[in-house]
């Protein structure tokens, strides 16, 4: 079980290395922004990669 | 190996998932009065250090009023400053008086912790409050005369080292084995002559009250007294002899010494104007005669009724003066030639015309300047560039065009002729530059006219800066500060929107070289014209005066920002620190607000990256999702985030082209 869990971390880190120029534009475009707009951008971004990291396996 | 990593990774801490507190507010603020100095004394305790970002320095808010408010702030000192990180903070009698006008009342202080190389500032304390009453220092009872015929006569020094002077004294008397109190004199005097009917041959307590004008009284150590009571001299008569007692030396009445005559006045008449003035001795002591000569002097010689130290600082515009002198002293010789006879040309003698006359002399060197610019300019440029009137209208693009294409006419360009291609840029240069601080100083002068600075708060120059410590230029800096804010706020809206006029002439990121309290009353109209109570009571006019100094193309973006900044933290600092970093950024092209708000929001992320993700979802609504930003918002935001996508999406295309080869 702890090596599941480990072996998702390790994959989890991974995606999110490969995300990382999305993930840059993505800060830089929710510091651009400003009032709603900021806070949407932050929390859709958010929201995927969380859903990105939980769909590894289904993805694959 | 798995162990090892799960035991790492329980051991590191998380910020993210902890109770992230960057920099903690201090604790245990406590206040403490002495009347007897006059100071009110803030001592709290630091935090553990233990955070991200301890502090570097405290922040000190401050009020007194009946109600808790806190208007004036203060800093322990600035960075790396010796005392920055003191956890105490000493307010003055003085600095009460100069701040509030009055140094009694409710006074209220809070505290924050101060990191500010990351922009990371705590939460404030709780405010505590405490009561000044206006009761004077107390006064020392030492001295006292009893070979007096009329009582017992005690003297002391005025209480003036307090909160307020003492306006009334009251002197007790007692029995010293007795409990009960006696008060028998109430005057403003600095001695009191209590009489003899008081008192018995015994042991007597006496103590003073220095009281203030509200009545709060502080009480004199208590002096003790063993009262002899004056005998008059006695005569006894024979009817054969006569003889007279010799008085017992300590019951001889002996008249005080008369005072020393006062020093005599001395008056000085000058005549000021064709105004006979009169001057005292101390008007001459304290240089009021000599800076009312430096006046007159500087009136003549520069048509400003100014002090040295004035035109020193730059508050007279020589530069425009010496051009209308040389016109009107022309006319003037002209005219004098042909009215005046020659007996009476000594006249032209004074100091004045001479002066005048020198000035001339530096003015004409000028135009020599431009005549060697027009020699060069000859060999590669033909002679209607060279007409270009320079003096009035210099206009940097126009002459930089003229010369391209001149220079582009030659097919072959020596390095000679460069080198006087790269003079005349830095001549170029040089002119647009002093152009442009003319510019700022006429600017700067009807700013003051609008905002007269001086006569609300007495400006220092660097000189008189130099000789305070550090703490006290903070004091003196936060005063002018809070003295310009208030000022700008009681302005019309009219004067406001006239100094925004005067600034969006020059360019707000020209203000560079400006004076401090200019850009300070720059910053306090923006602020005024950018609140939503006043933004809705601008002229479309003056809107479109606003929205030019804060770089908007489209005026609903003032109300827009307006609205913004009373909601978001960003913006707010944005709006506040404006004219700061627009005037810092004077070589970066179309600088505007919104370049400012995604600074802040940079700094704020960096600081805490958390802040980012703090979303309020009652504050959503999706039909209008960018409703609340502004065009030129948005337009930055675009310049962004379109090339960002665009990258990622040729990044994925030319990924899966690889893996299709």
């Amino acid at each position: 079980m702890i090596k599941k869990i480990f072996n998702y971390i390790v994959e989890a880190i991974k995606e999110t290395l490969n995300l990382s120029w999305t993930l840059v534009g993505l800060i830089i475009a929710c510091l651009t922004l400003t009032g709603q707009a900021q806070q949407i951008t932050a929390l859709a971004t958010l929201i995927t990669l969380i859903i990105w990291l939980l769909t590894i396996k289904f993805r694959s | 190996m798995l162990r090892l990593c799960l035991a790492l990774f329980l051991l590191i801490p998380i910020p993210a998932l902890a109770y992230h507190v960057p920099t903690q507010a201090p604790s245990n603020l406590t206040l403490t009065v002495d009347y007897e100095n006059g100071t009110v004394k803030a001592d709290w305790n630091a935090s553990d250090q233990m955070e991200d970002y301890p502090a570097e320095r405290y922040a000190i808010g401050f009020g007194l009023s009946d109600e808790v408010s806190l208007p004036y702030g203060i800093a322990t000192g600035n960075v790396g400053d010796s005392n920055a990180l003191n956890t105490e903070y000493t307010f003055t009698a003085s600095y009460l008086n100069a701040v509030f006008l009055e140094a009694h009342g409710l006074f209220h202080v809070k505290i924050r912790s101060d990191n500010d190389t990351n922009a990371s500032y705590s939460e404030w304390t709780p405010t505590v409050s405490i009561t000044i009453q206006n009761k004077p220092a107390s006064v020392t009872l030492s001295s006292y005369d009893m070979n007096r015929e009329d009582g017992i006569k005690f003297e002391w020094s005025a209480s003036t080292s307090g909160f307020v002077s003492a306006s009334t004294y009251k002197m007790y008397y007692k029995l010293s084995n007795a409990s009960e109190w006696t008060l028998e004199g109430q005057q403003s005097n600095t001695d009191y002559v209590l009489a003899w009917d008081n008192l018995t041959d015994d042991t007597y307590d006496f103590m003073l009250s220095a009281c203030g004008s509200e009545n709060d009284c502080n009480d004199s150590n208590t002096l003790t007294v063993d009262v002899v009571t004056y005998v008059a001299p006695t005569t006894t008569t024979s009817t054969t002899t006569t003889t007279t007692l010799p008085p017992k030396v300590e019951e001889v009445y002996v008249d005080p010494e008369p005072l020393p005559p006062p020093p005599e006045e001395i008056i000085v008449d000058i005549v000021v104007e064709g105004v006979d003035k009169t001057y005292t001795q101390a008007d001459v002591n304290d240089g009021t005669i000599e800076r009312d000569q430096e006046r007159i002097d500087n009136e003549a010689a520069y048509g400003c009724f100014m002090t040295d130290a004035q035109i020193d600082r730059g508050d007279c515009i020589i530069i425009k003066e010496e051009v209308i002198d040389e016109e009107i002293i022309i006319e003037d010789k002209e005219n004098v030639e042909i009215v005046i006879p020659e007996d009476v040309v000594e006249v032209f003698d004074t100091p004045e015309e001479k002066e005048v006359e020198i000035e001339i002399l530096e003015f004409e060197e000028q135009p020599i300047e431009f005549e060697v610019i027009e020699f060069d300019l000859e060999n590669v440029a033909p002679k209607d560039v060279v007409e270009i009137p320079i003096q009035d209208e210099i206009i940097e693009d126009i002459i930089q065009d003229e010369l391209d294409e001149t220079l582009s006419i030659d097919d072959e360009i020596t390095e000679d002729e460069i080198q006087v291609e790269n003079n005349d840029d830095k001549i170029i240069q040089e002119i647009v530059e002093s152009e442009e601080e003319i510019e700022l100083i006429e600017v700067e002068e009807a700013i003051k006219e609008i905002v007269k600075v001086e006569e609300i708060i007495e400006l220092k120059n660097q000189e008189e800066l130099n000789t305070l410590s550090q703490e006290e230029v903070v004091i003196y800096e936060e005063e002018v500060k809070a003295a310009i804010v208030e000022y700008v706020e009681n302005l019309d809206q009219e004067d406001q929107i006239e100094v925004i006029k005067e600034v969006t002439d020059i360019g707000i990121t020209n203000l560079d070289k400006a004076t401090k309290e200019t850009k300070q009353v720059v910053q306090a109209v923006v602020n005024e014209v950018t609140k939503v109570e006043n933004v809705e009571t601008l002229t479309e006019e003056q809107t479109e005066v606003v929205a030019d100094i804060l770089g908007f193309e489209e005026t609903e973006d003032v109300a827009i920002i307006a609205e913004a900044a009373s909601k978001e933290e960003n913006i707010a600092q944005a709006v506040d620190e404006y004219v700061e970093r627009a005037s810092n950024n004077a070589n970066v092209e179309n600088y505007n607000l919104s370049d400012v708000v995604v600074e802040i929001a940079v700094e704020n992320f960096i600081a805490d990256p958390i802040s980012i993700i703090q979303i309020d979802f009652n504050e959503i609504t999706i039909s209008n999702i960018s409703s609340d930003m502004t065009s030129s918002q948005k337009e930055k935001a675009q310049e962004v985030v379109v090339p960002v996508i665009l990258a990622r999406i040729a990044t994925i295309g030319s990924f899966i082209m690889r893996k299709s080869f």
